[in-house]
């Protein structure tokens, strides 16, 4: 471990960040408020950095400070009609903490998930989540009505989840 | 109350209009109810939007566009295959893919400076790069506004990235493939051959590219394109209408379709290489970091600073409080320096600090040149308003790093920013200005 405390903040946080931004999507569903937020979220832990307790594991301490940004953020956007009250970002949070121990796991059964998708199905995730865009412009080009590669895309996501549920199962995770 | 089915089915229509952002504010309410009523809908969003980061997040997706020769090894062959009659219409979409191919270096890293962090196709995270490695086709972060690097393909083609940016690099048998999915990036690209130029995708943009020199700006909602030399083709992802960007240019691609989409001279008319007259900032147009003000009684809109943490390898975390303004990432005619030119920078503050105050320099023919800074001490003490006025003469600002041009004449201001290191300074800034200008004619 580095000696010099601003180093092993910044490969801490370097390493963990894509996990701290998962958390605060999943309060924030939109991806520029989430991104506002995430860097909010570094300037805090780096205010708070000297009471961090080395010897415990930094994501959930992140987690802790993402959460009181989210409710400030929360606070801020009172009027805005496209945010979740305060009391269902309370019940998410809660359930993410139960949720947070295998997240790691969901991850590797997906990508065992995303291999049994058939090509067409694939080439749709692909073009989703490798190039954003590219679904619209697949459908422009080819005349398929876009509300339809959406309901496709919907259902290859619920596929997916159905599929990492039972990859879990099958390895011994009940709650799946 | 709806049925287990039922509360499923439609809460996985939500959740897929939400991921999309095209959720209304009636679908969102409905959403809430579901996520407040059922718990299993409470796992069932956090599985939804897990799933959803995770694909984002997933590094084998982005390797390359179908049907590129990409290089890296989770590219494989996918073969066609024959499905139910919901599948037909997908499968004309459908594209057979090169088999895996050895990974082999496309570039060379030949400066950077901040936290950048690369992932290899391969999935491997490299967070320790140095000048002079050759890297595969993969994943590069730039993580915080002070960052930046020049990355040179094998072919001499080079590209600067400066600030925090997110991009995919690959070059194989369909040639180079840049993915900006967000940051500012500069493109010096050499000659590429016949029937492979280099495609660059944004989240709203696609341009083919056979040798040329051009800038480019992605953001969430819109992609600023300025070609220095060359011609590059354009097309808007939101209709699929296509723009041929030629030399001393620029276009604007947005997300929606209803805005224009043309290309524009970026040089004055009749003077091609000179800058405007002075530029000054105006609010909102020019913002690309702080909280904008409403206007009060005596001052205009303003832009407060905002809290950033800039993270450094090997040095301790900045922690500081910032405004960034485009000048010409934001504008249609580029702003250039010469000898006499000088900011002059008005702003409130609640105490007396210090301000550094900085610009990004672009090449005018295309690159990143350099990052130019001054400090300087505001005392508001005898003034009840906390107003300030600083002139800043450009001669006197000095590049951030030693290896960047020492003078910024004739450079491109990209963008500039000040800031304070004290949350209790209370920084705004009312306007900044490039006064002094003179003309740069023929020396390009």
């Amino acid at each position: 471990m580095s000696m010099n405390p601003g180093s092993e903040f910044v490969r801490l946080w370097t390493r963990h960040q894509a996990e701290v931004e998962r958390y605060v999507y999943m309060m924030i569903p939109r991806a520029v408020d989430a991104g506002e937020v995430l860097q909010e979220v570094s300037v805090k832990l780096w205010e708070k950095w000297e009471r961090y307790d080395q010897s415990r594991p930094f994501v959930p301490w992140a987690i802790r400070f993402a959460w009181l940004e989210v409710l400030k953020w929360r606070q801020k956007q009172a009027r805005e009609r496209l945010v979740f009250s305060s009391s269902l970002l309370e019940k998410i949070n809660a359930a993410h903490e139960q949720e947070a121990p295998v997240m790691d796991v969901r991850r590797k059964a997906l990508k065992k998930c995303l291999e049994k998708l058939n090509p067409q199905q694939r080439k749709w995730v692909k073009l989703r989540y490798g190039r954003h865009g590219a679904v619209k412009q697949e459908a422009e080009r080819t005349g398929v009505r876009m509300h339809k590669l959406y309901y496709a895309l919907e259902k290859i996501r619920g596929q997916l989840l159905e599929c990492v549920g039972r990859t879990m199962r099958k390895e011994g995770w009940s709650d799946a | 109350m709806l049925d287990s089915h039922d509360w499923k089915e439609r809460l996985n229509s939500l959740l897929s209009l939400l991921v999309e952002e095209s959720i209304s504010a009636e679908e969102l309410v409905e959403l809430e109810e579901i996520l407040e009523e059922y718990p299993d809908a409470q796992q069932r969003y956090l599985h939804y939007l897990g799933l959803h980061v995770d694909l984002q997040q997933s590094k084998s997706l982005d390797a390359a566009p179908a049907g590129s020769g990409a290089t890296g090894s989770k590219v494989r062959r996918i073969t066609f295959l024959a499905g139910a009659a919901a599948a037909i219409v997908l499968a004309t979409l459908f594209f057979i893919q090169p088999g895996p191919a050895e990974p082999s270096s496309i570039a060379r890293i030949v400066k950077l400076s901040g936290t950048i962090a690369w992932t290899g196709d391969g999935g491997q995270m490299v967070d320790n790069l140095n000048e002079g490695d050759l890297i595969e086709g993969g994943m590069l972060e730039t993580l915080a506004s002070n960052s930046w690097a020049e990355i040179e393909f094998l072919d001499g083609s080079t590209i600067w990235v400066s600030g925090a940016a997110l991009l995919t690099l690959s070059d194989g048998t369909q040639g180079k493939f840049i993915h900006l999915r967000r940051g500012d990036l500069s493109a010096d690209v050499t000659a590429q051959p016949p029937g492979k130029p280099m495609r660059l995708v944004t989240p709203s943009a696609e341009a083919e590219v056979l040798g040329t020199q051009f800038n480019v700006s992605a953001g969430v909602e819109s992609t600023r394109l300025s070609v220095n030399e060359g011609l590059v083709s354009v097309e808007r992802l939101a209709d699929g209408s296509v723009q041929e960007v030629p030399a001393n240019h620029l276009v604007v691609a947005a997300l929606e379709k209803e805005s224009e989409f043309k290309a524009i001279p970026h040089r004055v008319p009749g003077f091609p290489w000179k800058s405007v007259n002075g530029w000054r900032s105006q609010f909102p147009q020019d913002v690309r970091r702080g909280d904008l003000q409403p206007p009060i009684a005596q001052y205009p809109m303003r832009l407060r600073a905002k809290s950033c943490l800039w993270v450094d390898e090997g040095r301790d975390p900045d922690l500081h409080y910032s405004v960034n303004i485009g000048v010409s990432a934001t504008n249609r005619v580029p702003v250039r320096l010469s000898k006499d030119a000088r900011f002059l920078v008005r702003g409130r503050m609640t105490a007396s600090n210090g301000v550094i105050f900085g610009f990004t320099g672009n090449y005018p023919r295309g690159g990143f040149a350099g990052k130019y800074v001054a400090w300087r001490e505001v005392d508001t003490s005898g003034n009840p308003d906390g107003e300030f006025e600083l002139e800043i003469p450009v001669v006197s600002m000095k590049s951030a790093r030693n290896y960047f041009p020492s003078s910024s004449l004739g450079l491109e201001v990209f963008d500039c920013w000040a800031l304070t290191h004290e949350e209790r300074a209370g920084l705004e800034i009312i306007s900044v200005e490039l006064i002094g200008t003179e003309s740069l004619t023929g020396n390009n």
